[in-house]
């Protein structure tokens, strides 16, 4: 019984053999640069000191995410990264699919080109140079408050209040992805059946009915995937922004888990930065599979990424 | 859920964590493993004539085989194996380095926290003090005539880990500059001759001037555009308004002495009173609303160079006048707005009568890997070269600045080192500088340290030295009564984050955002949050640096 499956496995592995070579680069990269590099969690339980590498150092079981904990600066990083992820999530997510379905309306060549170069250009910037730059806009006599002064407003202080700097921060990210976030909606769009289109004019369903009915319905897949994507970076607030524009008013605020490591990491306090770190990837880990179940359970086994 | 996979990957898991759990050694071993190595320093004889290959890292760009290198390699028979690091990336790549497994014989650790990091990781070598007292009695007596507290940088758990480094002109305080032009625009002219500017001398006369700065329109424009001064957050806590909090005697981020204990300067009263008096300027308007966003000198230099600020502090030193100097403030500001008059202020008076700015004291720390301890005769030759650079006068210059009518010259040759050293092009530019390894009158790249005040005086301009006298006085200068306030041990782990609190809650106070009633919380929560394991900390270091500076040979 066992013999002929085995041949017709061994067969079949004959039969792949080049595509089974083309997967070995992809795989070793994996394994090399973020498999292997795991084990350095081991960080984490251990006492590390560098003279006596990762293997030799003490275990210290859980006293790194004692501290974490003990401290307060983490469970206030903690709180700021949930808080920020979650007006991401909820201000952002949408954003690239309204774009995307009101590019897919412009039937001006020329015209739809430009709006999508200029709204996914911002994507291609490093943090650092946008960081400047809206420091420079957002300032108390920067440009944007001399507009709400010309209105006869007092100037808002968007960069050193925390709600106000909150309301930058998410307001930035969303523009400076947004753009790119909707390329691939576009393509979803691209492969959308047309005759669902012609059927539906000659059932006389209007645009903004084809959109509801069979535009979003068909984006709800490409959605699912995105969405869960995103949970699974939910701890990670967008280090590279908050970095290059915060400052101490807004501290209380604006200090996630990635700046609070950063600063464990700068004192070479590597087994805390490391604990926090894991800490990070474990809740992102089970964002992951919890939002992918619930996926699945919503669409009765249809979507999600596994 | 595929269960099979699922398994497969616990079991990945767990075999990777049962090996990790069988390699790690018993605790006990690894303890014995992270004691430093003893030498039998008694037994250690460095010959001369030995040649020594040492590996030094240079907290510089640079390169190899220059001249000033040939001359401290002939002059100690060593061959120098030299490793590069900008200062910008020392904070990243030297633990890398480190953790690598790449450890230098010798390199500096910039701050006693990295000391202390260092040996805890296990990196460092013990070097007793006697032994530096043995072989180094003249570099001894340099750093201890100058600033003995870097002797505490050096010490953790009561070892002695190198060598400390001191810089004569960091102790002098420094002042602020003001517009001259500025002030004479807004009516206060020196009473004796109406063509110069009064410069404010107390915290009064400061607080007028800069009103007038922002009232009186002092740049002519008809708009009212300009503001008294500013700050910048990334430097606050050695920088910024330290010239104010200096007028009611205190150092807000530094330790300070109190009835024999250690007790942190912006906990104190003194430091409230500094803040209510920034809070009211502040709501007057004097001070720049983006001082808390601004993230660099570069922007605080920047608003005082387009004419937005009309005072500028910590720049009052003798070079940012030097027109021939084309990176110094009077030479930016000529080129920006040529009608700009800059004088260099004094420390304002407060109401206790006290005036005063932040320093820093001591220097470096010269460390030295572990594994010198299979050849510290290595040690030994770079306590010689230590102590030979600051006795020799030649090799002081000259391991500093290169080679006389190559590198450079002296500015005025009738005066001689009296007048001062010029480099000569093109030397005068700072890279090409880093590249020849040269370095300034308090350190050169090459083991080449501070001397003793009396050499760099010497060598230092008179108008220099008339300049100091009147605006950088020694008693004006506040100091850390530790030196530097990462010296307590927990400071790798609290310090960061106490501090970053303290400038949010300072800022808040200033800016009117939180009553000033709230320095009382914010002191019991300054604590709460660490200080005050550090503050028990610092009490116990100021006990601890009695001994060593007995030890060193230090009389207080």
């Amino acid at each position: 019984m066992n013999e002929p499956i085995t041949r017709s496995r061994r067969g079949r592995y004959r039969r792949h053999r080049g595509l089974l070579l083309m997967l070995v680069p992809g795989l070793l990269f994996f394994l090399i640069f973020s498999y292997v590099p795991m084990t350095g969690l081991a960080i984490a339980f251990k006492e590390y000191r560098m003279s006596l590498g990762i293997l030799q150092s003490p275990w210290c079981g859980l006293d790194n995410f004692r501290r974490l904990l003990v401290g307060g600066e983490f469970l206030q990083a903690l709180r700021n990264t949930l808080l920020i992820s979650v007006l991401r999530l909820g201000f952002g997510f949408f954003a690239p699919v309204i774009l995307a379905l009101l590019l897919n309306e412009i039937r001006v060549a020329w015209y739809k080109r430009t709006i999508q170069t200029l709204t996914y250009m911002p994507f291609f910037f490093s943090w650092v140079i946008l960081g400047g730059i809206l420091l420079m806009l957002f300032r108390t006599d920067g440009p944007i408050n001399a507009v709400v002064k010309l209105f006869g407003g007092e100037p808002i202080p968007f960069l050193t209040s925390d709600g106000w700097f909150l309301f930058v921060l998410v307001t930035t990210g969303i523009w400076q992805t947004v753009g790119y976030g909707a390329v691939i909606y576009l393509a979803a769009l691209a492969g959308i059946n047309p005759t669902l289109y012609e059927a539906a004019t000659v059932d006389g369903a209007g645009r903004w009915q084809q959109t509801w009915r069979i535009t979003l319905p068909c984006l709800v897949p490409t959605m699912v995937v995105l969405l869960i994507l995103s949970v699974g970076r939910f701890l990670s607030a967008g280090f590279d922004q908050i970095y290059n524009m915060y400052n101490p008013l807004v501290y209380d605020s604006a200090d996630i888990i990635d700046t609070y490591v950063l600063r464990r990491l700068t004192s070479m306090d590597f087994s805390v930065a490391t604990a926090a770190g894991m800490f990070k990837s474990v809740v992102g880990m089970m964002l992951i599979v919890v939002t992918n179940a619930l996926a699945r359970r919503a669409s009765g086994g249809e979507q999600g990424i596994w | 859920m595929n269960w099979k996979a699922f398994l497969g990957g616990l079991g990945v898991v767990a075999a990777v964590a049962g090996f990790f759990l069988l390699a790690t050694p018993p605790r006990a071993e690894t303890e014995s493993l992270l004691q430093p190595p003893t030498v039998d320093w008694e037994a250690v004889h460095d010959d001369p004539d030995h040649r020594l290959r040492i590996s030094l890292l240079v907290n510089n760009s640079g390169r190899e085989g220059t001249w000033v290198q040939r001359q401290m390699e002939e002059r100690f028979n060593v061959e120098f194996d030299l490793t590069f690091l900008p200062a910008a990336a020392h904070t990243y790549r030297k633990p890398l380095m480190l953790a690598g497994g790449k450890v230098p014989d010798v390199f500096i650790d910039p701050d006693p926290i990295e000391v202390q990091r260092d040996a805890y990781h296990g990196f460092l070598l013990e070097v007793p003090h006697r032994i530096i007292l043995r072989h180094a009695p003249n570099y001894v007596a340099a750093v201890n005539s100058v600033e003995p507290i870097g002797w505490l940088y050096s010490h953790w758990r009561g070892r002695n880990y190198g060598v400390p480094t001191v810089y004569v002109s960091l102790l002098l305080s420094v002042p602020g500059v003001w517009r001259g032009d500025w002030l004479k625009a807004v009516g206060l002219h020196d009473p004796a001759d109406p063509s110069k500017p009064r410069v404010p001398e107390t915290l009064d006369q400061m607080h007028e001037a800069l009103r007038r700065f922002r009232h009186n329109d002092p740049d002519g424009n008809g708009r009212q555009d300009t503001y008294g001064m500013s700050g910048d957050v990334t430097n606050w806590w050695w920088a910024s308004f330290a010239d104010v909090f200096g007028a009611y005697g205190v150092t807000p981020f530094d330790w300070m002495e109190r009835d024999g204990r250690c007790v942190w300067g912006g906990l104190l009263p003194e430091a409230r009173q500094a803040l209510a008096t920034l809070r009211a300027w502040y709501g007057e308007g004097l001070i720049h609303p983006d001082f808390v966003t601004d993230k660099s000198r570069e922007s605080l230099h920047r608003k005082f160079l387009n004419g937005r600020t009309g005072y500028l502090y910590y720049d009052g030193k003798h070079h940012e006048f030097d027109l021939t100097i084309p990176t110094s403030l009077a030479s930016k500001m000529r080129q920006l707005q040529p009608s700009a008059e800059l004088v260099c202020g004094r420390f304002p008076i407060g109401p206790g009568g006290r005036r005063g700015g932040r320093v820093w004291s001591g220097g470096h720390v010269i460390v030295f890997g572990k594994h010198l301890a299979a050849e510290p005769a290595k040690v030994l030759r770079v306590l010689r070269i230590l102590d030979t650079v600051v006795t020799d006068e030649e090799l002081y210059i000259a391991s500093k600045y290169g080679q006389r009518g190559v590198h450079w010259t002296w500015r005025d040759a009738d005066l001689g080192p009296g007048g001062g050293i010029r480099q000569l092009p093109p030397y005068t530019d700072r890279n090409q500088q880093f590249r020849a390894l040269l370095g300034e009158m308090e350190g050169g790249a090459i083991l080449s340290p501070c001397g003793p005040k009396a050499l760099l005086d010497k060598y230092t301009r008179r108008e220099e030295l008339a300049f100091n006298n009147e605006h950088r006085r020694g008693e004006w200068a506040l100091k850390d009564v530790l030196g530097k306030p990462d010296v307590v041990p927990s400071a790798a782990v609290k310090l960061r984050d106490v501090r970053q609190f303290q400038m949010t809650v300072y800022a808040e106070i200033i800016r009117g955002d939180r009553p000033l009633e709230d320095f009382a919380w914010f002191a019991r929560e300054w604590l709460r949050r660490g200080g005050q394991q550090m503050t028990d900390e610092a009490t116990e270091l100021l006990r601890a640096k009695k001994r060593v500076y007995r030890q060193v040979g230090v009389t207080e």
